[in-house]
């Protein structure tokens, strides 16, 4: 932390990109670039050696900086015998603008002697990287999608080894990265096992900071789907023991568009629905075994829809239309759960855990607002939350029978997420003795009571004209 | 103990004891009656879901959001762009706002009180919880009706006969027509405030109240914010106090009540911008100041009736009576020729004149809800209550009350306008049920009481054996008689209820946006496509595209699409509707020259022809062409979209100007596609488009953008112009032109190839 702040610092200072020495070399890198899913995931296995005069606890892991704002995930972790332990890694904060890498620093459980080495696996995805070329397409068309990335290891340090394999491709070919030019003769790569590999590259010593684009063609014949803004509101009720959830979408598909307006017939006679295609005809949300969820309901902007199904596990959303590229869907869906499978009880303190996504699958998220409503009366004490929110807001909120002080409205903003977080938990602590519970009871009695007495006393009254 | 048993043999139970029975068992029959009236209007709740019905509970629902959200000021100013593209209405001041200014402020209210309701459930809801207080007010206009004569409904079944109104107007299928939930309209709340007005009227006539004259006003002031059809009131009220005068009935009462309602009412009145000065210039309106005109004069004459000699007094009287009536006369003819006074308007026309609609103003003929009233609607609406109903006028001719003359007078004017328009319906429903309830009440009070025979059969013994026999088979003959009569009754309130459920749930609950239908395997299946078109609508089109409809869907456009329409179901401008008519109505060529001048960007057509939805708007399409040709009659004629046998067709035999209209095209276009090789069929006109001349239906200047699951609603968006200038429709042709020369090209190629091979 003391560090970053003083890179910081200087950043600010010196207004110009950050550099980390060249302390490391890479012996062994293993890149990986899965195009499975809407984003791209890339998975780096490095075997770094200290060429140093000195022990070093930091390693600096480079993504091209354009990535960076695309970035909604980044783990690392050590590869030791056992088992991974997850790495303390934080951004480097500098000023990006001229610099073609940007960093994380990836703190070390212990410092590693000159000479010596240790294997570290970082795993991150990102997301509105692969488009649709050409843009448009008619009804029936195979979509193809692009992606550019860098073929290379893109690290601050020099690599010795090094191997890429593209995963999840069904015909993947490398494109010219403008029309005209030709695809680069370096570095070729082959087909093995459904996938694209290049290397290893043994003998080739790949300089710090070398970069050699990739282009990607390939076809896929799936939606892209992406939510602009998702507002999970959680509803906390301990008097009819339920945690309510009611999720609005802005949903959307960035997969290629129709060139021509939508031909019901042509949808009709194609067969699309059953086929695999870049419209989106259903939307499949997984609930969690185990644990009950009731009065489900799905709604939009101009009333219920009436075409959901639960198929095992699985609640599935048809939409009113299917969702072509570039179109938008707004929907609104919500279930109740019961409380006690989320919430315990700690000394007078409750604890709520709730996932911090429900899980769409393959699903990008541009914002999500997480809401949490406690009961009137309870004293909201700390969030938690396993990935960085942008804001933190505590609002009251009125609802039915709200007349004290309304329930408490917490916030959390994040930006940027992918449904494979879904598994993550936001904890919320709060304070809500059986005092207050009872408390909103005695108010609304007492204002029953008020109200009966105005009308018992409106009708003592005379107003007669004599 | 509850009661007490005395010694010879007789139940006692104190007063006070009586009235809180009395008491319970009026609440709780009160409870069920507003149970009923609003559990029988949730069929469609129930069945589909809390969402508003038809077309212009839609625009009312749009408008109470706005002022939800908005200052009653900013409501009261609102210009709305949004609609009659690109003229936009004056809303604020062309609407009746009571609608809205009540939900909104029970939504207020509500809030207020911790209850944060939903606007759009509170706007579904509004209609069954006034059908509550409508029973309410039915209660309280009988009991005033039969309360001051014992020749109309004896004292003790004053009672039961003012419930029996207040449950026939709860369920009556008349009134549930325009009020069940869901049903956001002025009606909603107008019936309601009608009755009170009436009770109140009475009430006051019977005081000579100036307070209950006053709260007469006040909801005069109501209604006439709330419906248009506040008119009504605005003339049975003078024809009723006519009435009186005419029997020579005037008194201070009657002119006490009058004025004061006149003066008020007319004053609060002309605070809603839409009605204005109206109430001083419209014909419609020249009664009640006729009346009130006439009422003074009544006075002056009543004043020197006792002041001068009886030959002075009928001399002045009969100079008097000719000089008012000439100048009456006069200065309504010269007021309405220098434009003082407006001139009558279409509807009321229509309301003498049953065919006067239909060869002068299209526009108000197309609308199904004005047209006159089948024989079959009467029993349909009102079940028994339609034959008793003449019998309870005959009860009130028994003894000429104040308050029984205005049931009479009620009755008559309510029969004649239900039989011109069905909407009216509506205010003949509320007098039925009264006298329908006098009657019954009436009957009750004399075949459902067997005090007599019971007494009797227990005096039995102590009568001597001869004349035991004679009384005993006379009173069984008149017990079975009675009984039989009871009976009979008791069955016909039954199957009323049985007859106002069945109506209510198969006829009155289906929220038209929504239609039901069922699966193979039984289960129900709702056909979404007016939303599934106006939420494509709404999410994928700019928010300022225009979209051209006919006007039946403009409000609903308005309402889900959240899209300008260029015309709605507030028919204001009859031109605007014509234009969009003709541009439905002629060939493309000239359809698009109107479209480009109108801005239209999306054209959005109902076809019910691939699941036979008849309400479609090749159904509706003559309508259009009528309309238009009221505007342009040398570009649009009628005769032409029919056969020379003067058929309606659609298929192959339909005449040129069918085939080349707009809409037809809209409609029918890719619809032969549907049915691969086979000829396509119509479902809804059950005719037969061979496949050949199905697929030769093309469009140049518009593109399909969207088509509904069941094809129900069909978006076209206008091409832009062409860059190179030339004409979208003769590039069509052209292109059409070679792609028939090349499928001809390879076609006589293909055996050549073969040969190669």
């Amino acid at each position: 932390m003391k560090l970053s702040l003083w890179l910081l610092a200087v950043g600010i200072t010196l207004c110009q990109a950050f550099t980390p020495s060249s302390d490391w070399e890479n012996k062994k890198y293993d890149k990986t670039l899965d195009l499975t899913k809407s984003y791209v995931k890339e998975k780096h296995i490095i075997e770094a050696v200290n060429v140093g005069s000195e022990p070093q606890d930091a390693y600096f892991f480079g993504i091209p900086s354009d990535l960076r704002p695309k970035v909604a995930l980044l783990i690392s972790t050590l590869q030791s015998q056992s088992q991974p332990t997850i790495l303390e890694t934080e951004p480097v904060v500098e000023n990006s603008e001229d610099g073609f890498l940007s960093y994380y620093k990836i703190t070390l459980p212990y410092p590693v002697a000159p000479k010596s080495s240790f294997s570290l696996q970082v795993t991150y995805a990102y997301t509105d990287s692969l488009t649709p070329i050409p843009q448009t397409a008619e009804l029936g068309e195979k979509q193809t999608l692009y992606y550019q990335g860098v073929k290379t290891p893109a690290s601050p340090y020099d690599t010795t080894s090094y191997r890429l394999r593209v995963i999840g491709l069904a015909n993947a070919k490398e494109v010219p990265l403008s029309p005209g030019e030709d695809v680069s003769e370096e570095y070729q790569g082959r087909v093995e096992n459904e996938s694209l590999v290049y290397g290893p590259f043994k003998s080739t010593v790949f300089k710090k900071f070398s970069s050699i684009p990739l282009a990607l063609a390939f076809e896929k014949q799936a939606p892209l789907p992406h939510v602009y803004n998702l507002k999970r509101d959680y509803w906390v009720s301990h008097w009819s023991d339920s945690l309510s959830l009611e999720e609005h979408y802005q949903f959307s598909n960035k997969a290629v568009k129709l060139a021509k307006g939508f031909s019901r017939v042509d949808w009709m006679s194609g067969r699309y629905s059953m086929k695999p295609n870049p419209a989106i005809v259903a939307i499949q949300i997984p609930l969690t075994p185990h644990i009950s969820t009731k009065d489900v309901y799905y709604t939009d902007l101009v009333g219920n829809v009436s075409t959901s199904a639960f198929i095992k596990n699985d609640l599935i959303l048809k939409p009113r239309f299917p969702i072509f590229g570039d179109w938008n869907y707004n929907f609104t869906v919500g279930w109740n759960h019961e409380l006690k499978d989320f919430v315990r009880e700690v000394e007078d303190k409750h604890v709520l855990a709730v996932p911090l996504l429900n899980g769409i699958n393959d699903v990008t998220y541009e914002k999500v607002e997480l809401s949490f409503l406690l009961p009137e009366g309870a004293t909201f004490l700390d969030v938690q939350s396993p990935v960085n929110y942008d804001s933190l807001d505590v609002a009251p909120e009125f609802s039915y029978f709200d007349l004290a002080s309304g329930h408490t409205r917490i916030t959390l903003t994040f930006s940027n997420l992918v449904d494979e977080m879904k598994n993550l938990k936001v904890v919320v602590i709060y304070k809500y003795t059986v005092l207050d519970q009872f408390k909103k009871v005695f108010i609304l009695a007492g204002y029953f009571f008020i109200a009966l007495l105005a009308v018992f006393g409106f009708t003592k009254l005379d107003f007669s004209l004599k | 103990m509850f009661v007490s048993y005395q010694d010879n043999g007789q139940v006692v139970i104190s007063a006070g004891k009586l009235r809180a029975i009395k008491l319970i068992l009026t609440i709780g029959i009160f409870v069920s009656i507003s149970f009923a009236a609003v559990s029988s209007r949730l069929f469609s709740v129930i069945r589909f879901e809390s969402i508003i019905h038809e077309f212009d509970p839609w625009f009312n629902f749009r408008a109470t959001k706005y002022l939800v959200n908005n200052s009653y000021y900013d409501f009261l100013n609102w210009f709305d762009d949004k609609t009659w593209y690109p003229l936009g209405r004056v809303t604020g001041g062309t609407l009746y706002p009571g609608l809205m200014v009540t939900s909104s402020v029970i939504h207020g209210m509500l809030k207020a009180c911790g209850l944060p309701i939903d606007i759009r459930n509170i706007c579904v809801l509004l209609a069954p919880a006034f059908s509550s207080l409508t029973a309410l007010a039915m209660f309280l206009l009988t009991m005033e009706v039969t309360n001051s004569s014992e020749a109309i409904v004896s004292r003790k079944t004053k009672l039961s006969s003012a419930f029996l109104s207040a449950i026939f107007m709860g369920i009556t299928p008349g009134y549930i027509s325009r009020s069940v939930a869901g049903s956001y309209d002025n009606e909603a709340i107008a019936i309601t405030i009608l009755m009170v007005t009436f009770y109140l009227w009475v009430k006051s006539v019977k005081l000579g109240s100036v307070f209950y004259s006053a709260l007469t006003s006040v909801f005069y002031f109501y209604m006439v914010s709330a419906w248009g059809g506040y008119v009504f009131i605005t003339n049975l009220i003078p024809l009723h106090v006519f009435v009186l005068l005419l029997m020579g009935r005037f008194d201070y009462k009657i002119y006490t009540s009058y004025t004061t309602w006149y003066i008020l009412g007319t004053l609060m009145s002309m605070q809603i911008p839409f009605v204005g000065f109206l109430p001083i210039r419209s014909n419609d309106h020249m009664s009640s100041l006729g009346v009130f005109g006439l009422l003074q004069l009544v006075l002056l004459a009543n004043y020197f009736k006792y002041t001068l000699s009886p030959e002075k007094y009928s001399r002045l009287m009969i100079l008097f009576g000719v000089l008012v009536t000439a100048l009456g006369v006069a200065a309504l003819f010269t007021a309405t020729k220098l434009g003082l006074i407006a001139p009558w308007t279409g509807r009321f026309y229509s309301l003498w004149d049953t065919s006067y609609a239909k060869i002068h103003i299209p526009i108000i003929a197309s609308v199904s809800e004005h047209q006159p009233t089948p024989w079959s609607a009467f029993f349909f609406d009102l079940n028994f209550l339609i034959w008793l109903f003449p019998v309870g006028v005959w009860f009130c001719f028994q003894e000429l009350t104040n308050e029984a003359i205005f049931i009479i007078i009620y009755s008559v004017l309510a029969s004649y306008f239900a039989g011109v328009m069905v909407r009216l319906m509506l205010t003949l429903a509320p007098v039925v049920c009264v006298c329908g309830a006098i009657t019954v009440g009436k009957l009750f009070d004399n075949y459902l009481t067997f005090k007599e025979f019971l007494s009797e059969q227990a005096d039995e013994s102590e009568k001597p054996s001869e004349s035991k026999a004679k009384s005993t088979k006379t009173n069984w003959v008149n017990f079975i008689s009675k009984a039989l009569v009871s009976v009979s009754f008791i069955f016909y309130l039954f199957f009323y209820v049985y007859h106002c459920t069945w109506v209510t749930s198969n006829a009155y609950s289906s929220p038209s946006v929504v239609l039901a239908s069922r699966n193979p395997d039984g289960s129900q299946l709702l056909i979404d496509d007016y939303r599934e078109a106006y939420y494509w609508l709404r999410m994928n089109t700019a928010e300022d595209a225009k979209v051209m409809s006919w006007w039946d869907y403009g409000y609903q456009i308005g309402g889900m699409a959240d899209r300008t329409t260029f015309v709605d179901n507030n028919t204001w401008n009859n031109t605007h509707i014509a234009t969009v008519g003709k541009a439905m109505s002629v060939d493309e060529r000239k359809a698009e020259v109107i479209m480009r001048r109108l801005g239209v960007d999306y054209i959005l057509v109902i076809f019910g022809g691939l699941i036979g939805y008849s309400g479609d708007d090749i159904n509706k399409f003559l309508w259009m062409v009528r309309i238009s040709e009221g505007i342009w009659p040398e570009e649009v004629n009628e005769r032409t979209y029919f056969t020379d046998r003067g058929e309606y067709r659609v298929d192959d035999g339909a005449t040129d100007a069918m085939k080349n209209s707009l809409m037809y095209k809209l409609s029918f276009y890719r619809f032969g596609d549907v049915f691969g090789t086979n000829d396509a069929m119509d479902r809804v006109r059950n005719q037969r488009l061979s496949s050949s001349y199905a697929r030769s239906i093309h469009l140049d200047t518009v593109e399909e953008v969207f088509t509904s699951e069941n094809w129900i609603v069909r978006l076209y968006k206008l091409k832009p112009e062409d860059n190179l200038g030339r004409d979208l429709i003769t590039v069509g042709e052209n292109e059409r032109k070679a792609a028939g020369k090349k499928s001809k090209r390879l076609s006589s190629k293909k055996p050549n190839l073969d040969v190669r091979v």
